[in-house]
């Protein structure tokens, strides 16, 4: 029944190519609701990374907000994780990151969030998909059985955001929807004091 | 004689409207009434001395005076229909719209047919139309607005069940929460539709989602920041499509 | 003028004051450096342009703030990396008066050409761990832009068209009776191979692009990792200067100028041809 369902909203996804064109002037007001949108579709990946590294969280209900979280993305996205300490980028697909950070050998993680947000123009790619950048700041600390901090970093991370208008046919009307889709991650170490 | 007749009668006239004059009067002024009706012997005789004596100007006059006095009397009118119709015209909402109609159907039915006058009724009948069209989509505004908010009530126990959801203190609490919840849909699938922006014929939606979906996602964020827009129900009284807009 | 001056010390502690209402939550950090912080190269332009406020809130033409010359003034001032030694305060204070003069302002454009981006990538070749320097710019295409690389640094590729000896590349051609022979004398072009570009005609420019497309395709390079990243901007008239990620501490770091130029259009023109090969 699920599956039918799915094929048959699937189905009446059509994503109008040529639609896009029309959407060239953008009112100040509708891009704020589509950056809120975007934004929106950060904050719920970071309450889902937290939710993955705490290691109160079953390991069943963990693989079930993974499922969620990848959901989030572009198919193919990658996490490109740099430190201060060593050169180049680990680069990681976003499945394998999240099962990553479930796994990590510590006692107790804490991840924490800066309230600081921010969101770049949105700039046109050549098919009409609109993309953007949003920076969040995050604080990372991994403790030992004993309760000591053994690890902790603050890294900037720079998510691409790929928005796209779509339309589709639920319950006999023409829905007009922007589809957020997150894109690869840059996740840079920040210098310590 | 035909002619005294005439000035015997023009004269009686103008007695009588002074007389209805003095009426008038009588109503305001007690004392100037008495000293009026006093002159109106003396007013008498003096026009009957007057009219015989300047009686020799003829019928000419006569209808030349009538004339006049017609041509004055219309453009009174026009002048009182003119200061109505600006007055109407420059109103800023403080005369009733009802008001304005029965003031302008007056002016209409004196069929004055004076080109200001006539350019003026355009301009008010304009006028009147936009405001009645104003007010019409301001009545249907109201009428919409209580609707939601009846609607809102009515769909308030969807709404605590979502927020029970998002500030569940367990898993397992939440996961009790959404069992009852999707008891209330047609079935886990069923299409949830949230508005993110709404600008004249545009309405922007976030990507559809079904409400099971929906329900985990409340769960797992702990986001619930949208309000009930509209729900559609089937013949079992089951919810099969939601939609809900941004607060 | 003693006004002027009252009005950018107001502004700079606006600015520099910690931004009001954060609500911390479990984080003990200050978050007045991460605002402070450039965070990204678009928060570079808007701030040079004043198209946001100090919280990253975004202006919009019409707004009273939008490109505000007053407050353009501390912004500039905060986009230079006070610890270069690439910059003359003189020079900043004199750039900075040019681009915010309020008859003829100078506003940075994402979409305007003048500028590049610079990266720095390692790749193997021929089992070698070896730096390319590739450049790259915006270019329009159908509905939108893309980024392209617009020229390869590689001093393996450039070695093999340096300069030769000059009285060598005099003898180096093919005398114009050389076609009554059948061009049997051809094979000295290819005799000796270091020499072999000067018997091409005058217009023949190295393109290293092709050189390394060719040797990824043919597998003797391969692609390893990037590396630091940078911006070289030509937009505004008679400057150039370069862009790059400071990550440090405090508010003075993220994407800031740490190089400044003054540039004739001659200089201009050489620059831009080495990012942008005709």
């Amino acid at each position: 029944m699920k599956a039918k369902t799915f094929i048959i909203i699937t189905l009446l996804f059509v994503s109008f190519g040529f639609e896009s064109m029309a959407q060239d002037h953008i009112s100040p007001a509708r891009k704020q609701a589509i950056d809120s949108l975007a934004l929106e579709k950060v904050r719920d990946l970071s309450k889902y990374i937290t939710l993955i590294g705490d290691k109160e969280t079953e390991f069943s209900e963990a693989q079930r907000v993974i499922d969620r979280a990848v959901e989030l993305f572009m198919e193919g996205s990658e996490v490109g994780v740099s430190s201060l300490f060593r050169e180049g980028i680990n680069y990681y697909e976003v499945r394998e990151y999240f099962e990553r950070l479930m796994r990590l050998n510590y006692s107790k993680v804490d991840i924490e969030w800066y309230k600081i947000e921010y969101v770049s123009d949105l700039e046109r790619q050549p098919d009409g998909t609109y993309v953007g950048v949003i920076t969040i700041f995050q604080k990372f600390s991994g403790y030992d059985q004993e309760g000591g901090l053994v690890y902790e970093d603050v890294t900037k991370k720079d998510i691409t955001v790929y928005v796209k208008r779509k339309e589709t046919q639920i319950a006999g009307k023409l829905i007009g929807f922007w589809d957020v889709l997150l894109g690869d991650i840059r996740v840079k170490e920040t210098s310590k004091e | 004689m035909q002619a005294v007749n005439n000035r015997i009668a023009i004269s009686l006239l103008l007695l009588t409207e002074i007389y209805s004059v003095n009426q008038l009067v009588k109503h305001t002024i007690m004392k100037r009434n008495h000293y009026v009706s006093k002159l109106i012997p003396r007013l008498f005789i003096l026009l009957l001395i007057g009219s015989v004596a300047f009686g020799t100007g003829g019928c000419k006059s006569k209808k030349k005076l009538a004339q006049e006095q017609a041509a004055k009397e219309y453009q009174e009118k026009v002048d009182k229909a003119i200061a109505e119709l600006k007055a109407i015209l420059n109103d800023d909402g403080t005369m009733p719209l009802s008001e304005k109609e029965r003031r302008l159907a007056d002016i209409k039915s004196q069929n004055l047919n004076d080109p200001t006058v006539n350019d003026l009724i355009r301009q008010v009948e304009d006028k009147i139309a936009a405001e009645k069209e104003a007010l019409r989509l301001k009545e249907e505004e109201e009428a919409r607005k209580k609707k939601e908010a009846e609607e809102e009530d009515s769909y308030q126990y969807i709404d605590e069940y979502f927020n029970a959801i998002a500030t569940a203190n367990s898993v397992s609490e939440a996961n009790a929460k959404i069992g009852q919840a999707l008891k209330l849909f047609a079935s886990p699938d069923v299409p949830v539709l949230v508005i993110i922006s709404q600008e004249g014929e545009t309405v922007d939606y976030d990507e559809p989602t079904t409400i099971d979906k929906y329900l985990n996602y409340l769960k797992d964020t702990k986001n619930y920041n949208n309000r009930i827009q509209n729900i559609k129900f089937d013949d079992y009284g089951q919810i099969t499509v939601l939609e809900l807009i941004k607060k | 003028m003693k006004l002027n001056i009252l009005i950018n010390i107001i502004l700079v502690f606006i600015f520099l004051a910690p931004a009001e209402g954060q609500n911390l939550g479990s984080i003990t950090g200050d978050e007045s450096d991460l605002y402070a912080q450039t965070k990204q190269v678009n928060q570079f332009f808007r701030r040079f342009n004043n198209e946001e406020d100090r919280k990253g809130n975004r202006y919009y033409p019409g707004d009273s703030l939008y490109r505000d010359n007053a407050f353009r003034k501390v912004y500039l001032k905060m986009l230079f990396d006070k610890e270069s030694s690439f910059i003359q305060n003189s020079q900043k204070e004199e750039f900075i008066a040019d681009v915010s003069n309020t008859d003829n302002p100078v506003f940075l454009d994402f979409h305007g050409n003048d500028w590049f981006a610079e990266l720095a990538t390692t790749f193997k070749y021929y089992r070698k761990k070896e730096n390319l320097i590739l450049f790259l710019q915006l270019e329009q295409e159908r509905l939108g832009y893309k980024w392209v690389i617009t020229n390869v640094y590689f001093d393996q590729f450039l070695k093999n068209f340096n300069k030769g000896d000059k009285d060598e590349i005099n003898k180096k051609f093919l005398h114009p009776m050389s076609h009554e022979l059948d061009f049997m004398n051809i094979h000295k072009v290819f005799d000796n191979p270091r020499y072999a570009e000067y018997y091409a005609s005058k217009t023949y420019n190295p393109d290293y692009r092709t050189l390394l497309f060719y040797e990824v395709k043919m597998g003797n390079m391969t692609f390893e990792d990037i590396g630091p990243l940078k911006f070289h901007f030509f937009q505004v008239d008679g400057w150039y200067f370069e862009v790059n990620y400071i990550n440090r501490p405090g508010g003075n770091s993220g994407w800031l100028i740490t190089k400044l130029y003054k540039i004739s259009d001659k200089e201009k023109e050489a620059l831009i041809k080495f990012y942008l090969p005709e």
